[in-house]
Formats: structure tokens, C-alpha cells, sequence
């Protein structure tokens, strides 16, 4: 079947087999191979892509349903000669290794990060209805869908911490909805 | 994955049109794209009702609160109303799957989401939920995560979702719109089945009924919500057990209980004769004991799943020590 | 060393990881070539069976699918897999590259579809149908030992692979002067390395210059072109492996499987590029496992808690081929599970039985994982015997740096440069000394045992050696280019350890010269002549020392034809910093005699291991409940003779212990009675994620460089995991001593740990 998606900001017409998964779609069919192929069933999250802003495994949707949707994958977070914030401090604390599960580690600290700012709650916040107080344990219990087997968890979770402490130096936190 | 057709739905009417008993509706695809890689599932068809309108989160007429079947659990968790009213469903959500899953995931698709017994996820093993007739291997197999309540000898698989054992402690319904574009209701205790001997039916929809919402009940004021799990790791894992608990208390007594458990029958556990001992009674180490004692009495162990009849008790007693407000207030 | 050092031991960034982060790491699956087809494995899904006949009938009518290979179509003999490690015994249990007559593990290759796209290979495959005819699966010890039935009847006799023995002295004797010896059987329960990414090959067959590239290198990408070469009947010269971005490797990845030789097969016969990816299920039949291990052990000491000596027998199941290094878990477990203690007495028997299951081969830390495990129970039931302290009889039976080189068990039959091997160097009682006081031992040990908030609180200490620097040699070039950068050429393989950057801090500190100059190009044959790769510790070492002399050659040859240039003595030429200077104060730069063929090349060799040692501390919390322990605090603390960079060193260590967690938790591959293997996905296979364990805190000294090799390095890439079987173990018995159980059997799950706390009436 035909569809148009748009990915990094850049729509592109594919002749697709309905079964293709948009994970597979990015990689075979778009040449985006920074999002990884881990598990394909969901479980590591180095497929890790926003859907619309939002974070989800390419490998658990098929590419024939998000043909009105923006698609941003790992290529698309940074200009390659200008790292962002979280690349820069993923180098410094050492969180990673073998560099596969990294793009869905950024991708998807990415998408945390925006979901903290939305004022969501996770398991371990204590409080629903507070404000959001990032930490060690709430960072890792928000990563726990990305995998690293390298255990590089320690470097990842700081890595992540000190971007969210300096954007919170920098730009000054909304009001509460 | 075997080849399927792919139809989109514009409306819910033209989605029931679409599908069958050989078609499978697909809205987050979290579950169903799985079990189609492993071809646990394998249908002709594949209705797309991602684009339906029926993913607001409001006021229910009459009140409580309609969650649209296409919500994600990610919305429905952060929705300050479910937040504020809920918050046992907010829990139970956010103890579920992870970041990336719950934002794709949609309300209907979790309510029908299938076992995790590996038994049934392997082809290359005998499932009667999979293939009725067939045998059970997870019987006499590993069966740390299997049920102590409502199994047969066909099946002893459990119901995975978090979110549908604290809808049923909240007495949500779900609504349905059929094949023929009639709408019907039914509470969540009234939507799953026991396996009996038709282990493959986890429902008792109709083929081609769709779950357009779920409408929760306006919340019970003054009770206290909570859910909890318990599980093999930290995070990311199914329930080894879990409770939703709705109490309310009136002068010293227990006024309102409701006690929903996971992780150990095929559907979302409650026993209406365990809530009626505690109903009216002072609340106590004794009174909680005789709960369980009922709760428990047809409890059965597999192999590897004894551990879960003394947790069930003590996450019971834990838990009603707590909404009572009679133990560790932690 | 004679040379300014800036980088080398410092907190060195990677280099590696600008590519990394941008998501334009190249690893396998991202390599494609014009008109490439798409390999799918049929894989036996029966454990034992005669391989009746192959129907692809069906399959190769569908549109797009080009051929669907099996034995057959191999010509002559098929080829088996070689040895690493040869030994007399392990020859008619090589691995086939495809099943002929027998199937002997569910998963083993049948047949190779070749298609357009990936999934067209994989619908195709599942229209081949091979017809087996099951046979009797031997799955348990027991079964295998009684020869019922023989895995290769007509061939050998038995079931065993290889029975080694490890001997020191006269165990005999000492035994008989013990005043106490403890025994026991323990258990290590299957499991694998499990890299994020799964494997993938991308063969080229070129067939005018008659050459095969095979992409998807890791690890040993010598060792597997010679193999390769042979099978193939080519000279080496006409096998290229080449190395891309590796996902994770840990023992497992890298070695020479079925699969490279029916992908290059493929492309052989069909003249068409060929890549495989496995997919995950696939994976975890496939690729190689580890660690089912049983021993039936006995520690003789005097009473004042010494070893006098230790004896007993090992067994370790290694699935239904001896794999390429299936035998290293087996004579590491005998030959290491004295660990850093002083045992003088030693007789260990370890025996490798073949069993229907997915043939073994290395993960992490190999037979020394499971050997730390057993010796380091038996320490703890040893001191609770003789009331003593848990630390104190480490302590007096810690080597000491006067006894070096302290000779450990020879190992019988002789396989290779390690039969006997000695410590090379350390203090082991600093490591340990620095460990409990940064775990504060004194003030943990006050939870010891005690019920706390409903779970029971437990401490412990574990001591380890982890050898390195596997030999025979390691070779480097290095040239530079007529820009002025410095191209380094290494042996070693990248398997995502950080490899370049610390081969380019050797270089650029033995160079004098900015790491920015230095270019690191390794992990393929299309490099050097001749190399070794990364595994058992090796690349810092190996790799490193090799980097270093091939810098020092390249110097020597700078400054020879700078002499020439300037016409002067090379005596009287300094050469500093990337520039040599003569006697009138004339400076050449690096780049100015690019030209006349500036390079320097080395063949650094070495047969002697290197010896860190170490101490892990553990303080866990038990629920009774659930038969859940949770981590509380974990220190580590090792010497590893030099530091390179600290940075990647504490990230091996920090990640080894983890992993070592999942080890000890919950990782484990389950089979049924028939042979069918229960594990398909990261559901049922439970890995550490963030939320699964503290932080785990990691000390690292450089006291006692090692006398082997001119860094004064010793490997460290998987000490961080052998300890923790141990560690864990005991701190749950401690925690648990009011029930008097006894965690010696793998994995801890909760069901394990609930099982022990509710015994079957």
C-alpha cells in the first residue's frame, strides 16, 4: 500500500506491505538507521521514536497508521555538528558503551523529560498530585523501558538528571496547568 | 507475521461494519503487533480505529467520569480529574508496562489485552486459550505467574492488566457498540469470563463488538483509594499479586469495601462474600483474617505458585490495616 | 615509560561516542549492499531427531524467494567448527555448519531460505518443513552420564566431552590432616551473554578475484577467517572479516557459528551479497550459553581457618556440541576456583557432557563466575564452623605480593599456553582492606541477620582474580598520513568497551602527540596481516602493548630518517612531542616525512596472564514473602596493575556486576523434558534495568603493575562479575541464618529464595 510519512519534518511517499512495522520503515525504507532493532517485541525500547512529541516503541506499530503523524527519530533531535543537551551529557557521564541502546535512551529521555515538565506522575512519585521532583529513583523508574546490557544505568540515570537540572535553571518552570 | 488486510475506520459504525469474527480492531497495537509477530494471533483483517473520536477524558452524564476507549493510559494517568478521583486507577496505570507502552497503549486495548503465560505466547507449545483442544503445558510447567482462584484443569493462565482490576475495585463499566450499531452496557466484572472449558474467550463480547468507553462511577467520597503490586523486579513486570482496595469508613466501622485483586485468576478478582464479612464491621487483625479465610478458601497451587496464597493474605491484611487506618500507616 | 603521559590514566571522554549519540553508529543490520539477499535459518524444533528429508517445495515457488540451501548442497564432508582450545578428547563433538542426519538441539540449522526482502526469507522458511523423526532428548546430567541415549552413537562411547583434571600437590594428604572440611553441592543455572544487539552477517562473494568478505567481525576476526578459509577451501588471503560498530559482545558474539559459513556459502553459490539478522527469539537458541554448571566440592583447613586444601567434582552441561570455546567455563572452573587464595593442596575434576540443548560457549568472566561461587560458600560454611569471622579467614589465606609469582592448579589435558599459570603480582589484602571500608563493614554488620521493616537484612564479602591478557600475541601498526594524522592499525576488536579511545591514548602518550591526531582503525583482517582479537581480557593489554611498540618503532624510523634529512647523527636528533629537532635547532614535523614511508609496526607477544585481584562487599534485604532480595549497597574494589582510563574501567566493572546481578536473579534458560527451550523473549529473560539495583560503587587501585608486559596493565573487562555469585549467596544465607538455609544452588529467583524459606513437606 501507499503512505506518506513524515519524519524530522520531511514528508515521503512508501510502497509498503501492510505488515511493515514503522521501526522497519524507518530503517529499510527510509535509511533512518539510528533507531535499533533490539528485541522487536516492545521489551528493550532501543526502537524508541516521539510519535507527535511523544515517545513510544516504533517496533509495536505498524507504518500504515501514522500517516497524518510527525515522526521524530534520533537524527532528527540534533543538528550532527551541534549535539544537544543530553548528548553532551550522556558523553560526560560515561552512559553508555556498546552505543546500541543510546538513540533510544536519548529519544526517550527526551520524551521523559517533556512528560516531567507536563507535571505527570510516575509510580514511584510519591504524591500524584504534586509537582515533579526528578531524581535518581524517578529517572530510572521513567527509563525502565529502555534496556542497556552493558548496565551503563548509572552514567544514563546522571546523564539524564543534570540535563533536567539545567533546564531548570535555565528556563524558568511554566505555571501548573 | 501473516498477511492481513488493512482497513481504516472513520466512525465507530463503520468500524463494527468492518469487523468479524476473523478481523481484530487495532487502536495502540501495543499487544495485538505483538502477539501477530509471534503469530498468536493471525487475522484477516486489521480494522485501523486509531482516528476514531473516542479518546476524551470528561464528565460521565450523570456523573463520575467517561474515559473514551481511545485514551491512552499515559492521558488517563495524567488526568488531573483520574488524579484527584481515581487515584487508585492512576496507580495501577502507572505501575503498568512502561513510559513508551503506556503512551501508545490505548483504555480499550488494555481491558482486552491477553495472557502473559509463556505458554500461550510460544507456538511451539500446547495452549488451550491459544488453540481450544489443544492441552495446557503451563500446567505441570513454570507457574510462578499462574492463578490460584477461578483456574480449570484447560487453562490456569492469569488476566495481566493493572488497569482493569482497579476499574472493577471502582465498579466501572465499559461501553459497547455492536456489530448491528446497538449499544449496550456491562460493568468489568460482567466483561471478562472464567476459562471454563472455552479458555480462548476472555470476554463475553459479541465478535465485532467494539469498546467505545469506559464510564466510571462518581468517585466514593471519603474513601480511601490505593493499588498495589508485587512483583518480581522493580519495574516493568507483570503482578506476581496486586489489590486495588476502596474502603470507607463511618464512625469506627467499615461503611464501603471493595477489594480487587490481580495476578492471580484469569480475570480481575473479587469476591463479594470476603467484602460482606468486613461490611459493618470494626475493623481488626481478626475481621481481616476471616476476609481472606473466604477469599482464600478455593484457593488452588499450581507447582511453582504456593507463594501467592500466604502473599494474597498477608497484601490483604497489609492493605486494610491501611485503608482502615488500624496498622502501619507507610 | 620515557614519554610525557597526559592521557593514560586519566578520566579520558570516548571518542567513539559523537557517533553514538547521533544515532549514526554503523552496526551490521545498518550495512546494506545493491541487490542483497535476505538469509532466514529453519531451525529443528525438536531436540533429537533424524533428519528425514527437507521439503522447500513450496517455499522456493513462492515469488521472490532464489534458494533454499541445506545440506546438501555442501559439497563433500560438511564442515565442522574448530576448537580455540584443542584437546584430545572434545574432536567428534565439533559442531557440523548445517544438520545432515542428526538434529541434536532445538534450534540447530536445517536449512538457509534466501530472499528479497527479510520478510520474504521469513514466511518462506516457515513453508520448508523438515521432517524429524524425534528421538529420546537427553537433558539432565544424570541421562547423559547413563549414555541414554549416546548424542553420537558409532563415534564415541559416551557422553563426555572432556573430563579435566586441575592438581596441585597432595590434596590426599592434606584432607587427611584437616581439622575441618566442609562439602557441598552447588549449583550455576543456564544462561547467556545476550547482547542488545543481536548477531548479523553481510557476505560478498567477488568471483573473478575469487574473494569472500565477510561483515559482521567481532571479537576474533583472525581465528575466523583462517577457520573460514579453510572450510571454503581458500587461501586466508582471499577472506576478508570485517568489523562494523558491535553491540555488545560479553563472550558470546563473535565467535564462528553455523551461521557464517551458510551466509557465505550463500553468497557463494548464488554470487548475490547475502545478510542475515537474527531475530531475538532466534537468538536465544542460537547464539551460545553459559554457566550450567554442578560440583560436588570440599575445602580441607586447619583450624586457625587456612586452606589446606580443596578437591572434588565439577560438571557442566555444554549442550549438544563443544563449540569453538565450549571447553574454556569447564578448565577455567577447575583450573581458577582457588581464586586469590593460597591453596597449596589442590584436585579438582571437571567434566563437560554433552546434552540435547544449545551448545555452550563463553559469557563473562567464564568458569569463573561459577568456580567464585563455590569456593566463596564454602569459605563462609567454613568460618561459621570454625567461628570465625567472615573477613578473617579471607584474609589469612589472601596471597600476599612476597609469594609472586604464586603458581595456581595446572590443568590436565594441556589445552593451550595456560596449563600452568601463576599471579603475577598484588597485595591482595589492600583491595580488600579498601573494599570493606568503603562498604563500612563494622557498621552494616550491625543489620546482619535482623528483621527489618518486614525483610531480613544480610551482608558478605567475596575476594577474586580475574586473568587477562590472553596470549600468544597482538599486533599494531601504525602509519601517518600526509595530512599528519597518525593511523593506528590494532588486532584488537571493538566490542563496544571503549576500545578506541584508550588505543588512542597509548599512542598519543607514546607519541607525544594530542589524541585529536590519532586515527583508530581495528577488528578487521583488512588491516594487518596477521592479529588476534578482544576476548578474555586482552585488548588493553594485548592490544595496548602492541600499540606502544609499534609508536616506539615509528619513532625510532622518525627520527632515523630525520637524522638523514638533516644530515646528521640520529644521536644528535631529539624527537619531542610529534617533532624532531637536530643540533642547529631545525624541526621536522611528523608530516614532512610522511612521504618517506613513516611507520612503525610490532608484534607484541606474551603468554603470561596478568592477575588483577579483587573484593566485593553486599548488603541485601531478603522479603520472606515474596522470596524477593533487593540490592542495598554493593562496593567493588580491584587492582588492576596500570589504569588506562579510569572512566571505561569503572563502566566494565560497574556493568559486569550488574550483569552479575541478573546472573545471580533471574537470568536463566529453562528447557522442558523434551528439549525444548522455554525462553523466547526479554519477558520470560529477565535483565537488569535502572530500577533493579543501587548504585554499585567501584574503587579501582594500580599498586602492583604487572611484570608481564611494559604497560604494567592487567585485563579488567570482567572481574566486576565473578564475585558477585558469591557475595549475593552468602549475604542471603546471612540474612537467612535464623532459617539455617543454604543458598548454593543458582538462581536466587524469588521462587528459589521462597522455596528455601518453605521447604515441601
Amino acid at each position: 500500500m501507499e503512505i506518506t510519512l513524515t519524519v524530522n519534518g520531511r514528508a515521503q511517499a512508501l510502497e509498503l506491505d501492510p505488515r511493515t512495522t514503522l521501526l522497519d520503515a524507518l530503517r529499510d525504507h527510509l535509511q533512518l538507521t539510528g533507531t535499533k532493532k533490539g528485541c522487536d517485541h516492545g521489551q528493550c525500547g532501543a526502537c524508541t521514536i516521539l510519535l507527535n512529541g511523544r515517545r513510544i516503541n516504533a517496533c509495536l506499530t505498524l507504518a500504515a497508521m501514522h500517516e497524518a503523524d510527525e515522526i521524530a527519530t534520533i537524527e532528527g533531535l540534533a543538528p550532527p555538528d551541534d549535539p544537544g543537551a543530553l548528548q553532551a551529557a550522556f558523553l560526560h557521564h560515561d552512559g553508555f558503551q556498546c552505543g546500541y541502546c543510546t538513540p533510544g535512551q536519548i529519544v526517550s529521555a527526551t520524551g521523559m523529560l517533556e512528560e516531567a515538565r507536563a507535571g505527570w506522575p510516575s509510580h514511584v512519585s510519591p504524591n500524584l498530585e504534586a509537582e515533579v521532583a526528578l531524581d535518581r529513583s524517578e529517572v530510572a523508574e521513567r527509563m525502565s523501558g529502555n534496556l542497556c546490557r552493558c548496565a551503563a544505568y548509572t552514567g544514563i540515570v546522571e546523564a539524564i538528571l543534570e540535563t533536567a537540572e539545567q533546564e531548570r535553571d535555565v528556563e524558568p518552570r511554566e505555571a501548573a496547568e | 507475521m501473516k498477511p492481513f488486510d488493512y482497513v481504516r475506520a472513520d466512525s465507530p459504525r463503520s468500524a463494527v461494519a468492518a469487523g468479524g469474527a476473523r478481523a481484530r480492531f487495532i487502536a495502540g497495537g501495543t499487544n495485538l503487533i505483538d502477539l501477530m509477530k509471534l503469530e498468536v494471533e493471525a487475522p484477516e483483517r486489521l480494522v485501523d480505529i486509531s482516528r476514531l473520536d473516542l479518546g476524551g477524558i470528561g464528565p460521565a452524564e450523570g456523573g463520575g467520569l467517561r474515559i473514551g476507549a481511545l485514551a491512552s493510559n499515559a492521558d488517563v494517568a495524567a488526568a488531573h480529574a483520574v488524579r484527584r478521583d481515581y487515584p487508585a486507577l492512576a496507580r495501577a496505570l502507572l505501575s503498568g508496562a512502561s513510559g513508551q507502552i503506556r503512551n501508545k497503549a490505548t483504555t480499550g486495548g488494555n481491558l482486552l489485552q491477553r495472557t502473559r503465560c509463556p505458554y500461550f505466547t510460544d507456538t511451539s507449545q500446547p495452549c488451550n486459550k491459544r488453540r481450544p483442544g489443544k492441552g495446557c503445558a503451563a500446567i505441570g510447567g513454570h507457574t510462578r505467574n499462574h492463578a490460584i482462584l477461578g483456574a480449570t484443569s484447560h487453562c490456569i493462565a492469569t488476566h495481566p492488566s493493572d488497569m482493569a482490576v482497579a476499574l472493577r475495585a471502582l465498579d466501572a463499566s465499559v461501553e459497547i457498540e455492536g456489530a448491528d450499531g446497538s449499544r449496550r452496557r456491562m460493568t468489568v466484572g460482567e466483561l471478562y469470563r472464567l476459562p471454563g472449558d472455552a479458555p480462548d474467550r476472555d470476554t463475553t463480547l459479541e465478535a465485532g463488538e467494539l469498546i467505545t468507553a469506559v464510564i466510571l462511577p462518581p468517585p466514593p467520597a471519603g474513601a480511601a483509594q490505593s493499588y498495589r503490586k508485587v512483583r518480581d523486579r522493580a519495574s516493568y513486570a507483570f503482578a506476581l499479586v496486586s489489590l486495588a482496595c476502596v474502603a470507607k469508613m463511618e464512625d469506627g466501622r467499615i461503611d464501603q469495601v471493595a477489594l480487587a485483586f490481580g495476578g492471580i485468576a484469569p480475570v480481575p478478582w473479587r469476591d463479594g462474600a470476603a467484602e460482606e464479612a468486613l461490611r459493618g464491621e470494626n475493623p481488626g487483625p481478626e475481621v481481616f483474617e476471616h476476609a481472606a479465610d473466604i477469599l482464600l478458601a478455593d484457593a488452588e497451587r499450581q507447582g511453582d505458585n504456593a507463594f501467592k496464597i500466604p502473599l494474597v493474605r498477608r497484601l490483604l491484611k497489609a492493605e486494610l490495616a491501611r485503608a482502615t487506618g488500624t496498622g502501619d500507616q507507610r | 615509560m620515557n614519554t610525557p603521559n597526559t592521557y593514560i590514566g586519566g578520566h579520558v571522554e570516548r571518542v567513539e561516542d559523537a557517533r553514538f549519540l547521533r544515532g549514526a553508529g554503523r552496526y551490521i543490520d545498518d550495512v546494506t549492499r545493491e541487490g542483497m539477499l535476505h538469509a532466514c535459518v529453519v531451525r529443528s524444533a525438536v531436540a533429537h531427531g533424524r533428519l528425514v528429508s527437507i521439503d522447500a517445495e513450496e517455499a522456493l515457488a513462492m515469488p521472490g524467494v532464489h534458494a533454499v540451501l541445506t545440506a546438501a548442497d555442501v559439497t563433500g564432508e560438511i564442515p565442522t567448527i574448530p576448537f580455540r582450545r584443542p584437546n584430545p578428547k572434545i574432536g567428534p563433538y565439533a559442531q557440523p555448519v548445517i544438520a545432515r542426519e542428526r538434529v541434536r538441539y532445538f534450534g540447530e540449522p536445517v536449512a538457509l531460505v534466501l530472499a528479497d526482502s527479510p520478510e520474504l526469507a521469513e514466511d518462506a522458511a516457515e513453508l520448508v518443513l523438515p521432517e524429524i523423526e524425534p528421538l529420546p532428548a537427553v537433558v539432565t546430567r544424570d541421562a547423559a552420564l547413563a549414555a541414554e541415549p549416546l548424542l553420537f552413537p558409532g563415534t564415541t562411547e559416551d557422553n563426555l566431552a572432556a573430563v579435566f583434571t586441575a592438581g596441585k600437590g597432595d590434596a590426599e594428604a592434606a584432607f587427611a590432616g584437616a581439622a575441618l572440611v566442609v562439602g557441598d553441592s552447588f549449583s550455576t543455572q543456564r544462561q547467556t551473554a545476550l547482547p542488545l544487539e543481536t548477531r548479523g552477517l553481510l557476505a560478498e562473494w567477488d568471483a573473478d578475484a575469487q574473494h569472500l568478505t565477510v561483515h559482521g567481525a567481532a571479537k576474533l576476526p583472525f581465528f575466523n577467517r583462517r577457520a573460514m578459509a579453510k572450510m571454503m577451501d581458500l587461501p586466508e588471503t582471499s577472506v576478508d572479516y570485517v568489523e562494523h560498530d558491535v553491540g555488545g559482545g560479553f563472550g558470546a558474539r563473535g565467535e564462528f557459528y553455523p551461521e557464517d559459513f551458510l551466509v557465505a556459502l550463500a553468497a557463494r553459490i548464488t554470487g548475490r551479497p547475502v545478510k542475515w539478522v537474527e531475530d531475538r527469539r532466534e537468538h536465544f537458541a542460537a547464539i551460545a550459553h553459559s554457566r550450567e554448571a554442578e560440583a560436588q566440592v570440599e575445602l580441607a583447613l586447619d583450624a586457625s581457618g587456612r586452606i589446606l586444601g580443596l578437591r572434588g567434582e565439577m560438571f557442566m552441561n555444554v549442550g549438544a556440541y563443544v563449540r569453538p570455546n565450549g571447553m574454556t567455563p569447564v578448565r577455567n572452573c577447575a583450573q581458577f576456583m582457588s581464586g586469590p587464595y593460597r591453596v597449596p593442596n589442590i584436585a579438582l575434576q571437571a567434566t563437560a557432557y554433552v546434552a540435547n540443548k544449545t551448545p555452550a560457549g563463553t559469557f563473562r568472566g567464564p568458569g569463573r563466575y561459577e568456580g567464585s561461587f563455590f569456593i566463596e560458600r564454602l569459605l563462609d560454611m567454613a568460618a561459621a564452623r570454625l567461628g570465625l569471622d567472615r573477613r578473617t579467614i579471607r584474609q589469612v589465606n589472601l596471597l600476599t605480593n612476597a609469594e609472586m609469582p604464586y603458581p595456581l592448579a595446572q590443568i590436565r589435558p594441556s589445552d593451550g599456553s595456560r596449563a600452568e599459570t601463576s599471579c603475577d603480582s598484588g597485595e591482595y589484602s589492600e583491595a580488600f582492606h579498601r573494599c570493606l571500608q568503603a562498604f563500612d563493614w563494622e557498621e552494616k554488620e550491625k543489620l546482619d541477620g535482623r528483621l527489618i521493616d518486614g525483610r531480613y537484612h544480610g551482608i558478605a564479602v567475596s575476594c577474586f582474580i580475574e586473568g587477562g591478557a590472553s596470549g600468544p600475541a597482538e599486533t599494531a601498526r601504525i602509519q601517518v598520513a600526509g595530512d599528519g594524522g597518525v593511523e593506528v592499525y590494532v588486532g584488537s576488536s571493538a566490542i563496544g568497551q571503549g576500545l578506541e579511545t584508550v588505543m588512542a591514548q597509548i599512542a598519543a602518550d607514546t607519541l607525544g602527540l594530542p589524541m585529536e591526531c590519532i586515527r583508530i582503525y581495528h577488528g578487521s583482517t583488512t588491516y594487518l596481516a596477521e592479529g588476534w582479537g578482544s576476548y578474555g581480557s586482552r585488548a588493553t593489554v594485548m592490544g595496548g602493548n602492541a600499540v606502544r611498540e609499534a609508536a616506539l618503532a615509528l619513532l625510532a624510523r622518525f627520527r632515523a630518517l630525520a637524522a638523514r634529512r638533516l644530515g646528521v647523527g640520529e644521536a644528535e636528533v631529539s624527537v619531542v612531542g610529534g617533532q624532531a629537532v637536530g643540533p642547529d635547532g631545525a624541526v621536522l614535523d611528523l608530516a614532512d616525512l610522511a612521504a618517506e614511508g613513516l611507520a612503525g609496526e610490532a608484534k607484541f607477544l606474551n603468554s603470561d596472564a596478568t592477575y588483577t585481584n579483587g573484593t566485593a562487599a553486599v548488603h541485601v534485604a531478603v522479603d520472606p514473602e515474596t522470596g524477593r532480595v533487593e540490592v542495598l549497597d554493593y562496593v567493588v574494589c580491584d587492582e588492576v596493575g596500570r589504569i588506562v582510563n579510569a572512566l571505561t574501567l569503572h563502566g566494565q566493572v560497574t556493568g559486569a556486576a550488574v550483569q552479575g546481578f541478573g546472573s545471580v536473579f533471574g537470568e536463566e534458560l529453562p528447557y522442558d523434558d523434551d528439549g525444548a527451550l522455554l525462553v523466547g523473549t526479554l519477558a520470560d529473560y529477565l535483565v537488569p534495568l535502572a530500577t533493579d539495583y543501587p548504585r554499585v560503587r567501584c574503587l579501582s587501585l594500580e599498586s602492583y603493575p604487572s611484570p608481564t608486559n611494559p604497560l604494567g596493565a592487567k585485563g579488567a573487562g570482567e572481574g566486576g562479575i565473578i564475585p558477585v555469585g558469591g557475595a549475593v549467596a552468602n549475604a542471603v544465607a546471612s540474612a537467612l541464618r535464623a532459617f539455617g538455609v543454604a543458598p548454593n544452588h543458582l538462581p536466587l529467583s524469588p521462587a528459589r529464595v521462597w522455596a528455601l524459606l518453605n521447604p515441601p513437606d
